[in-house]
């Protein structure tokens, strides 16, 4: 089988696969109850409102509302990306896909949202791998330690504490009672020089370290649990009795191991950074795309959802194929036979 | 040892960034005294009130655009745009009622320097009814069969029939004027992709768009063009959404990071112990907003099929009036609204109630509970608890109801409420709480939308636009009963079918004097209530916050809450 | 020909009866957890019947009380007493929490290992669990309770309609990182030497993931029962939050937590109890994980 044919077959599959899934998540929002007149006020007459949905496109039968949303999604929103980048006219002024709340694409709204999610997000996904990892390794190395007992009690109780608790008492200490960070989230601050750095740092402390908790609870979890599994190993015994020293023998034989289901955890919670952080983005008005998510959601603009979870639904798959490939690389013997 | 060495590394870093904080917390500055901050947690989606009739997006975009004429706090209408009010008196309205001219007053520019015409108006008007559109706010344009512009700054409206009460277009934040220049392109069908439009629309409103994110943040700039001079007082504003009440309420009460807030539906403990800080004050304001039961005249029980809750099936317990009206001698309404409401909210025994010439007086003995009446009330239709479960029986059926309303936690805490008081009179609840976007949806293939009401009992609230309540009396006619014929569209909830009500509305229509109208309404109101069909609750204001500093606020409950923001300043400290 | 070998269990789980349970019955860990456990349990069952406080009782004259005699942990905000709120909530919480946890773990080392082990069905079945981590969350509720709501409250009644129900969704909203984790664990282990020897013997593929494999994935597994029942606990609170779960006057932990979350700074204990109940059981349940861990592995040291 040529390279170029594994390739294309590759590709076939994967569109077949999201294929599947826009199907998937075009039906679930159409089975889900829910107007998108819900939160008009009860002062607006039923006339009016089947007007309104008449022009949003409700009147159309569902495949082809679905063909249409498949053809915007695939082709048009490209070409208008294209168009954005060389400045030519392939889209042609067709139409893209429209929110239904606000009338205007989705893309646009997605991207006004994906600075705030990356910076505050993202690095608090970032933070808690890299005091995760760290941390799950140490526990396991001294297993048993106070170190260990307090790690695990520290981060199971990290974890049962949902968002919305630390948040609110953080605020509450360092906002209110101290004064010195803020509670509110300026999306549009620009970061021009180093002064508005720091505003920007200050600003992004407490939402970074509410979401990092549970992340490293995560992630240590599965790391202790994995390098506790690998510490043991005869060929781990074997270079000790050589003489390696702890850190080598760690370092060398234990560590590319235990990163297997590491890394398959660490994947597994990057394409939710682009939908998850729903609570802590809602009590620091961070506005991000969780927020963007579920408030389309509760106002039914179908296409936001539709759109968004199909893009999750691209990052989840590509981030799967990363943390596959990732482990094949840490074990090659993964894969090597079928 | 590594341990006791990443111990002290830690601590270290954690002392040097203690420090740093506190030193730079002082010498980062505050916002610039030009700037006022808002917070409004449902954050706006767009700027167009034609587009969308939700809140948050008629009052953001009331910072730009204007209509002709506002309704100020009292409830008297304001010109605005327009000269004067027209009225039979000035002969702005005609004697048949079929027209209203309303004259511009003079030299008005829009921020982009053009002059605002007549043929802005009209062109808002052809916008709103365009074919397509999809307008939220046509209800308001109803009945109008032209708009014409015999002048550059005149505008005379033709309706098809007499309008005792013509102030509905043009009148209140909900239908501003339009630039005909700015918006002429988006008329459908080729008008789709107006986003850069309905983001940044031009008005002569105090404030223009500098920049947009829809669900997010807005600035504001003022408006050079703005036709009274020295206003506005401020030169910036940024409305922030996101969030959640309590977060609004900590950044006005608490922080400071906010100047004003709106919209603190907050449980009234916490929302008077915020306030008692100093840093801010809340501002309450009542307009028409009613929380409300809704008792179901019709039978919503299964086994009736496609025709269950259709009048086709009278409720077999709440068909009985005495029924209906102990369950409304049980409540204690103002033990409803101490822990609901606090000062947001205030006791009412109408469904109309306000403004004041509108509110009746004759039924203000639902204010008080009387558990004992309520008992003798069902022994006497008959109900009696012959299996001492606690819950009264009639031949074989037990008396309990389901009740139902959205998610929502002081409509939960009611219903937890009001099933304890309805136990003590021997009436077992079943609750429910249902996803609001689910229950105030008309999704067909869903059995939990409040027209269908496929249970006993339901609460939530209601109110009308403007200051006249014609159109929100006529929800309970006979002809607005929501069946699977009509699917399920129609507005009267409890399916109440009273002719002596239908002829009284008839009635209101014809009405042209204040005098008459006020009665007839009062009339309606009357025997809405001492049907016992409706259960009016708790009158609930609008409350928000705003900063110590911050002068010149007049909350208002019948228009945009920033109605009068040209004016808003900051007091010297 | 000679008789194929027959085949015997790897000496990775000692088949001598109650080695298991010495070596958890020494490990403090277990006790510790065990006990803690227990205790929770017996104070949510028996003892929520021994307290006799109705958690559902409306007292409007007592309001925010304080603690004491007639109240041990105060009234909420309507006069309910809060420790029969606790001790009831817990039944809920405690039973939700254990059946999805089982449910997710249950169908994540399923789908897993099947995944794992057949690369004809690691494809699809990859796919899948892809699906089920981009769905939103709120609108796959509303299709599955809207489906199988009334169908369940026939069966079962309307209250244990709606616990299979939220079992049900939490169960299938959380079943994916355990899915992957253990698949990426068979995916590793396929290629040690002792599977491939045991494959060399002739041991059947059942025989293989139960002697095998399923032993030496147990460490990912009960890191994932441990976390589970922790997000159980508090995803069955946000559906009740979004109005998808039980009836707004049914205590349950994770619906006390959020219902006093406003209440944070001024009336503590109401957020803290419900919530130490939560961390508690989590707290338990790990520790119980982990001893369990310990024994499977007879070559993780045991404390001294």
């Amino acid at each position: 089988m040529t390279p170029g044919s594994g390739l294309l077959g590759g590709a076939g599959r994967a569109s077949v696969t999201l294929l599947i899934f826009a199907v998937a998540i075009f039906a679930l929002m159409e089975l889900a109850p829910g107007d998108p007149m819900a939160q008009v006020p009860l002062s607006v007459p039923d006339e009016v409102k089947q007007e309104m949905r008449r022009a949003l496109g409700l009147g159309e039968p569902a495949y082809v509302r679905f063909g249409l949303w498949l053809w915007q999604l695939c082709v048009i929103e490209p070409l208008t990306g294209l168009d954005a980048l060389l400045g030519t006219q392939l889209a042609g002024g067709q139409s893209r896909i429209l929110s239904w709340q606000a009338r205007a694409p989705v893309m646009q709204i997605v991207a006004s949202h994906l600075p705030q999610t990356l910076w505050v997000v993202g690095l608090a996904y970032v933070v808690g791998v890299a005091i995760a990892l760290p941390l799950g390794i140490c526990q396991a190395w001294r297993q048993h330690s106070v170190f260990d007992r307090a790690g695990t009690a520290v981060t199971m109780l990290a974890y049962s504490v949902p968002p919305f608790l630390s948040g609110v008492v953080l605020i509450a200490v360092f906002s209110v009672w101290l004064g010195w960070l803020p509670s509110i989230y300026d999306t549009t601050h620009r970061v021009e020089d180093w002064s508005d750095l720091w505003v920007q740092a200050r600003q992004m402390i407490l939402p970074v370290a509410v979401l990092s908790i549970q992340t490293t609870a995560l992630i240590a979890r599965y790391t202790r649990a994995a390098v506790l599994e690998n510490l043991r190993m005869d060929h781990v015994r074997t270079a000790r009795s050589k003489g390696l020293s702890e850190a080598s023998v760690l370092a060398r034989h234990v560590l590319r191991q235990s990163m297997i289901p590491v890394v398959t955890v660490i994947a597994l919670g990057l394409p939710q950074v682009f939908g998850g952080a729903v609570v802590t983005e809602q009590i620091f008005l961070v506005n991000g795309l969780g927020h963007l998510l579920i408030s389309s959601i509760e106002a039914n603009d179908l296409p936001v959802v539709r759109t968004v979870t199909f893009l999750m639904a691209v990052l989840i798959v590509l981030a799967n194929l990363a943390a596959d490939v990732t482990c094949r690389l840490l074990d090659p013997r993964i894969g090597a036979h079928d | 040892m590594i341990i006791k060495r990443a111990v002290a590394v830690l601590s270290a870093v954690s002392i040097l960034a203690i420090s740093a904080t506190e030193a730079l917390a002082e010498a980062s500055g505050k916002p610039p005294d030009d700037r006022l901050t808002i917070v409004s947690w449902q954050a706006p989606s767009t700027l167009n009130p034609y587009l969308s009739a939700g809140a948050k997006d008629v009052e953001a975009a009331s910072l730009v655009l204007e209509p002709l004429a506002r309704i100020a706090p009292d409830g008297q209408l304001v010109a605005w745009l327009a000269e004067e009010i027209p009225t039979r008196a000035n002969g702005g309205q005609s004697a048949d009622l079929k027209s209203l001219t309303w004259r511009l007053r003079d030299g008005l520019s829009w921020s982009d320097g053009s002059a605002v015409t007549a043929q802005d108006v009209a062109f808002t008007w052809r916008y709103c009814t365009a074919e397509g559109l999809g307008c939220a706010q046509a209800a308001k344009f109803d009945g109008i069969e032209d708009i014409e512009t015999p002048d550059a700054r005149t505008a005379v409206i033709r309706f098809a029939a007499p309008r005792p009460n013509p102030y509905s277009a043009f009148v209140g934040a909900q239908s501003p004027i339009l630039q005909r220049a700015q918006f002429a392109p988006c008329l459908p069908p080729q008008g789709t992709d107006c986003a850069t439009v309905n983001f940044a629309p031009v008005g002569t409103g105090p404030f223009m768009v500098a920049e947009f994110r829809p669900n997010d943040v807005i600035r504001l700039a003022a408006n050079p063009q703005y036709r009274t001079p020295a206003q506005p007082v401020f030169g910036e504003v940024v409305l922030k959404g996101g969030g959640d009440a309590e977060s609004a309420a900590r950044a006005v009460f608490q922080t400071g990071e906010a100047d004003y807030a709106t919209n603190l539906q907050l449980a009234p403990d916490m929302l008077s112990r915020m306030a008692g800080g100093g840093t801010g004050v809340i501002e309450t304001a009542f307009g028409p907003l009613v929380e409300y039961i809704s008792l179901n005249l019709t039978d919503p029980d299964p086994v009736h099929g496609p025709a269950r809750a259709t009048p086709a099936h009278p409720h077999p317990v709440l068909s009985d009036a005495r029924v209906r009206k102990a369950l409304s001698l049980a409540l204690d309404r103002a033990a409803l609204v101490e822990i609901g409401y606090g000062a947001a909210g205030r006791v009412t025994c109408n469904i109309v109630v306000a403004p004041e010439h509108f509110a009746s007086t004759a039924n203000d003995g639902c204010k008080t509970q009387d558990i004992e009446a309520a008992r003798a009330l069902l022994a006497e239709a008959g109900w009696h608890d012959s299996d001492a479960d606690g819950i009264r029986d009639k031949d074989g059926r037990a008396l309990t109801l389901s009740f139902q309303t959205s998610t929502n936690r002081v409509r939960q805490d009611f219903q937890a409420i009001i099933k304890h008081w309805w136990a003590q009179i021997g009436v077992g609840t079943e609750l429910r709480n249902i996803n609001a976007s689910v229950f105030f949806g008309s999704d067909p293939a869903s059995p939990d939308t409040f027209q269908k009401f496929h249970a006993d009992v339901q609460m939530f609230a209601s109110m009308f636009d403007g200051t006249d309540p014609e159109a929100f009396l006529r929800n309970w006619r006979c002809d607005r009963i929501p069946s699977p014929e009509n699917g399920w569209q129609g507005s009267n909830i409890p399916r109440l079918c009273d002719a002596g009500y239908d002829a009284l509305t008839d009635r209101l229509e014809h009405a042209a004097t204040p005098q008459e109208r006020a009665g007839l309404v009062r009339a309606l109101n009357d025997r809405l209530v001492t049907d016992h069909v409706l259960l009016p609750l708790v009158a609930r204001g609008r409350v928000s916050g705003r900063a110590q500093g911050l002068a010149g606020v007049e909350i208002n409950p019948w228009d945009s809450e920033f109605w009068n923001i040209a004016q808003w300043h900051r007091r010297a400290e | 020909m000679t008789e194929p070998v027959k085949h015997r269990p790897a000496p990775r789980l000692q088949r001598a009866p109650g080695l298991l349970r010495r070596r958890l019955g020494g490990h403090p860990g277990a006790v510790a957890g065990g006990l803690v456990f227990a205790l929770i349990c017996m104070a949510v069952f028996p003892g929520a019947l021994l307290w006799g406080g109705d958690p559902a009782a409306v007292d409007l004259g007592n309001r925010n009380a304080p603690s004491g005699l007639a109240h041990p942990l105060g009234t909420d905000h309507l006069g309910r007493d809060m420790l029969a709120r606790v001790l009831t909530g817990g039944r809920v919480s405690i039973a939700v929490g254990i059946a999805a946890m089982l449910l997710a773990l249950g169908l994540g080392t399923l789908i897993g290992a099947a995944a794992g082990l057949s690369r004809r069905l690691d494809g699809p079945l990859m796919r899948l669990t892809d699906l089920f981590l981009a769905l939103p969350l709120l609108p796959l509720l509303l299709v599955v309770m809207m489906l199988f709501r009334d169908a369940l409250a026939g069966w079962l009644g309307p209250q244990g309609g709606v616990f299979v129900l939220i079992v049900g969704a939490v169960g299938i909203t959380s079943w994916m990182t355990t899915a992957r984790v253990v698949r990426a664990e068979v995916l590793a282990l396929k290629e040690r030497d002792f599977i491939r020897a045991a494959r060399a013997m002739g041991v059947s593929d059942m025989g293989l993931v139960r002697h095998h494999i399923l032993p030496n994935v147990a460490a990912p597994i009960l890191v994932s029962a441990s976390l589970g029942i922790a997000s159980a606990i508090l995803t069955e609170s946000a559906l009740s939050f979004l109005g998808l779960g039980f009836p707004p006057d049914f205590p349950t932990w994770g619906r006390l937590v959020s219902d006093a979350s406003v209440y944070l700074l001024e009336y503590p204990g109401r957020v803290v109890w419900p919530g130490m109940a939560i961390s508690l059981t989590v707290l338990s349940v790990t520790w119980m994980a982990d001893a369990l861990g310990d024994a499977l592995d007879p070559r993780r040291a045991a404390p001294g």
